[in-house]
């Protein structure tokens, strides 16, 4: 493919929203212009697909390639590009179905304005070449993504975008200042002048540049502490918005994280060790939350906090392994966790659209997402519910699917470092493994508690009960979704296989990769169909043979109610129970009295919640200070405007001395 | 004291004498019913599940006698159990009143096969007095198949047992 062609497609790709936003606008009240215009962001996601394809493809995949003025594909920013093309494919075409039901709610052209928006700014912000470039497409994504948040006006969503909105701007203001001090305030410095102009500034403030560069990308990928407004405006947005605020978002940010690592000269092992520590408290606090959830979605949201704190550490850990030097082994390592992180970006991309898209559709045809409303879709959908095991499966990192590969990697990788590495390192290895073994047992519960109850058993409300057929398309980008972290697992052998890994070598010259840690993805796959065709066979064998009559659950007179089952909040109990003082949960027995003064007759409920521990250790102080301050500068505030003149005349006094 | 202990001196015994606690027509109604099963179960014993479709509890207070001390059903290789899961017999006492009927279709449907039902007492058998009630649909044999009827309002501990054997036989024949 020549040059210019890959370069028109992404250019058409970056045009295409926009012009589906202007034809939403256009064709305002017209029948049909909601379908029109997600085949247009459809359309620009495959077009994109293919020009990134087309990038790789022509050779030059390792060389940057300028889009437009002052916009770049570099290698980094095309695999995460292809990423957003893809997500705002499967997102759309989901949409064309997806938000029939919804008009009422939504202004649906004012929604796809936005949307086209949103998609515009991630696109952007990966390609933009220089400081300006990236927080104005960085500031229009977040802004975007505010509206997507609100977009049913309700009080949840309002609180949950305001939370938001306060959250991204102080990363913005964490970002902004970040990449001033290493540009030395040249707003319009590029990316490699910024990193040439880096050597130049002393290390106290290099460190302070990545500690607000790691501060402004956690806050929008959702890293602990400054992850409280994730899972509560994600699971606001429309479904397939969400699907794109999960599946795609959190990676630019992720994105911006890995390039901005290049803009340091050096990085000394204590930011490799922050990021560890903040990556390994974010899976777990993230796994943890999704484990007691009950909003489905927000259960998804806090899973993505699992998977970005995940994929963190294991940027920490390439980090911590290029700081030894001279150890050929470390570096390996390092190009054996980078294979994790990349494998695992894709998988969480893949499995999280889908999973949104699918809980979506389940929310749309039930008008709940409260798990213990929901219940016994299995018989209704059973293509569907078939889909969504695959995709859970893909989201509890089990075999057959590319997740698995990928934390196989990290696994793999750390017992390497542990059998080859100094004392010191190895301990911390063994010790990454213990956090790692809870968070993907967590996720396994949480996965289980998803399907399980979704699908499994009967209705646990009236309104859950679903009678009617799904609507085909609905299913069709869940399903593209299974295919692509079935594709990723498939190809994770090429991955693996050490000739490919010289080819890599060739192509990216730093990465190198241990042998030992390389695994037979046909092994695993051939694994996997043994154990199922033995505990088919291993079932026949010791089932009775003799005809078995099947009729009704005995229920002693009393007619079985889907009450009687598990729940979300009863199934969760044995994890709230332990983890009660992380979760700060509380239960609480109300007793509202009947009859005045005779306490026994009463009516009494249980009210159980969940809080967060940062809420109370981190935020709640800080907003207490925050208004402890704003009182005493409020004694300022007089209203006489003799006062603002002397206070303008002061300031005015204060610059000069300084300028002089 | 003199008083008290002449007055025991005097008055001596007069409580009945202990009667005796083998009612011979019933043991050996019970004797063959153990032998029947013990022939046609190969030494195990049967479970009965009771259901009342709307008797007087005439039939329940001779089928309660059943397992009491003087019975003592349960020598012979029965016992009363409180699912139909669990049963092999079930019995059905009083005629088949609308409110019951379903419930008892339910619980002969929950009973594994092969199962044996048998009714007990003239209601069960016949509707007896309640015959043709608006609130009757009939006997047990109008609702459910039945195997064996035990008649009698309300048959006697002896006649149950002696119901019960014949049920068992026929039922395996």
């Amino acid at each position: 493919m020549p040059t210019s062609l890959y370069l028109y497609l992404i250019e058409a790709a970056f045009v295409l929203p926009l012009v589906g936003a202007i034809l939403a606008l256009v064709l305002y009240r017209v029948h049909g212009a909601n379908t029109a215009t997600q085949f247009l962001f459809a359309a620009s996601g495959v077009v994109g697909t293919i020009g990134i394809a087309g990038y790789f493809v022509s050779g030059q995949g390792n060389v940057a390639i300028q889009v437009i003025s002052g916009f770049t594909v570099t290698p980094l920013a095309a695999f995460f590009l292809a990423l957003v093309y893809l997500g705002t494919f499967l997102t759309s075409i989901y949409a064309i179905q997806g938000l029939r039901h919804y008009k009422k709610i939504y202004s649906i052209p004012w929604l796809n304005v936005t949307s086209a928006l949103f998609i515009l700014g991630m696109q952007a912000t990966i390609m933009s070449g220089s400081v300006v470039a990236f927080l104005i497409a960085w500031e229009v994504m977040s802004i975007a993504a505010y509206f997507l948040v609100i977009a049913d006006r309700t009080d949840d969503s309002l609180r949950a975008g305001f939370l938001y909105f306060l959250m991204t701007h102080i990363g913005f203001v964490c970002l902004a200042s970040g990449f001033l001090l290493l540009a030395q305030g040249n707003v319009f410095a590029t990316w490699s002048d910024v990193a040439l102009g880096a050597f130049l500034i002393s290390p106290q403030m290099l460190s302070v540049a990545f500690l607000l560069l790691l501060a402004g990308f956690g806050s929008k990928a959702g890293l602990v502490p400054l992850h409280q407004w994730l899972p509560y405006a994600h699971p606001q947005a429309p479904s397939h918005s969400s699907a794109l605020l999960s599946g795609t978002m959190l990676k630019v940010a992720l994105f911006g994280f890995i390039q901005s690592l290049f803009l340091f000269p050096f990085i000394p092992m204590w930011w490799a060790l922050v990021v560890i520590v903040v990556g390994l408290g974010s899976g777990f606090f993230g796994a943890l939350h999704a484990a007691v959830e009950r909003d489905a979605k927000r259960l998804l949201a806090w899973s993505s906090v699992e998977n970005m704190g995940l994929i963190f550490s294991g940027v920490g850990i390439v980090l911590v392994l290029r700081t030894l030097p001279d150890s050929p082994v470390a570096w390996s390592l390092a190009g054996t966790m980078s294979i994790f992180v990349v494998l695992h970006t894709v998988n969480h991309f893949f499995f999280k659209t889908g999973l949104f898209l699918a809980v979506g559709a389940v929310a749309s045809a039930t008008h709940t997402r409260d798990l213990d409303l929901l219940g016994g879709l299995a018989r209704a959908w059973p293509l569907f519910s078939g889909v969504f095991l695959t995709l859970a499966l893909a989201a509890a990192a089990l075999p057959p699917l590319g997740t698995f590969f990928g934390e196989w990697m990290y696994l793999q990788s750390l017992a390497v470092a542990m059998s080859v590495l100094p004392t010191s390192f190895a301990v911390a290895s063994a010790l990454i493994m213990v956090v790692l073994a809870l968070i993907g047992g967590l996720a396994i519960f949480t996965f289980v508690k998803l399907f399980a109850l979704v699908f499994l058993g009967r209705a646990r409300s009236d309104h859950a009960e679903v009678t009617t057929r799904m609507f085909g398309t609905l299913l069709w980008s869940p399903l593209l979704c299974v295919v692509g972290s079935l594709l990723v697992a498939v190809s994770a052998g090429s991955v693996f296989s050490d000739v490919a890994m010289q080819d890599a070598i060739g192509r990216v010259a730093s990465l190198s990769v241990m042998p030992g840690a390389s695994i037979n993805v046909w092994f695993v796959f051939a694994l996997f169909a043994l154990v199922i065709i033995g505990v088919y066979l291993i079932r026949r064998a010791f089932t009775n043979v003799a005809p078995v009559r099947i009729t009704d659950t005995w229920d002693c007179g009393t007619p079985l109610t889907p009450r009687m089952q598990y729940t979300a909040t009863g199934f969760a109990a044995p994890i709230r129970f332990f983890f009660r003082s992380v979760l700060v949960s509380r239960k609480d027995l109300i007793k509202e009295p009947i009859a005045a003064g005779n306490p026994w007759i009463a009516r009494r409920r249980l009210d159980s919640t969940i809080g967060s521990l940062w809420e109370h250790t981190l935020y709640m102080p800080i907003a207490y200070w925050v208004m402890r301050a704003s009182t005493w500068t409020k004694r300022l505030q007089s209203g006489v405007i003799q006062l603002y003149l002397l206070f303008v005349v002061c300031a005015l006094a204060v610059v000069m001395i300084i300028a002089l | 004291m003199l008083s008290l202990l002449s007055k025991i001196i005097k008055t001596g015994r007069i409580t009945e004498p202990a009667p005796s606690l083998e009612d011979a027509a019933f043991v050996e109604a019970g004797r063959n019913l153990k032998a029947t099963i013990g022939r046609l179960y190969g030494g195990r014993s049967l479970r009965i599940r009771h259901i009342d479709a709307g008797s007087n509890n005439g039939e329940e207070y001779e089928m309660t006698a059943l397992g009491n001390a003087y019975y003592d059903v349960e020598r012979f290789g029965l016992s009363f159990v409180a699912s139909p899961r669990h049963a092999d017999i079930l019995t059905v006492s009083g005629p088949v009143t609308r409110n019951m009927e379903h419930a008892l279709k339910v619980a002969y449907e929950m009973t594994p096969e092969p199962r044996i039902v048998v009714a007990v007492g003239d209601g069960a058998c016949t509707g007896g007095i309640w015959k043709g009630s608006y609130a009757v649909v009939g006997s047990v044999a109008d609702v459910i198949p039945v195997d064996w009827q035990i008649p009698g309002d309300p048959p006697a501990p002896a006649d149950i047992i002696r119901g019960l054997l014949k049920a068992i036989e026929q039922a395996r024949a």
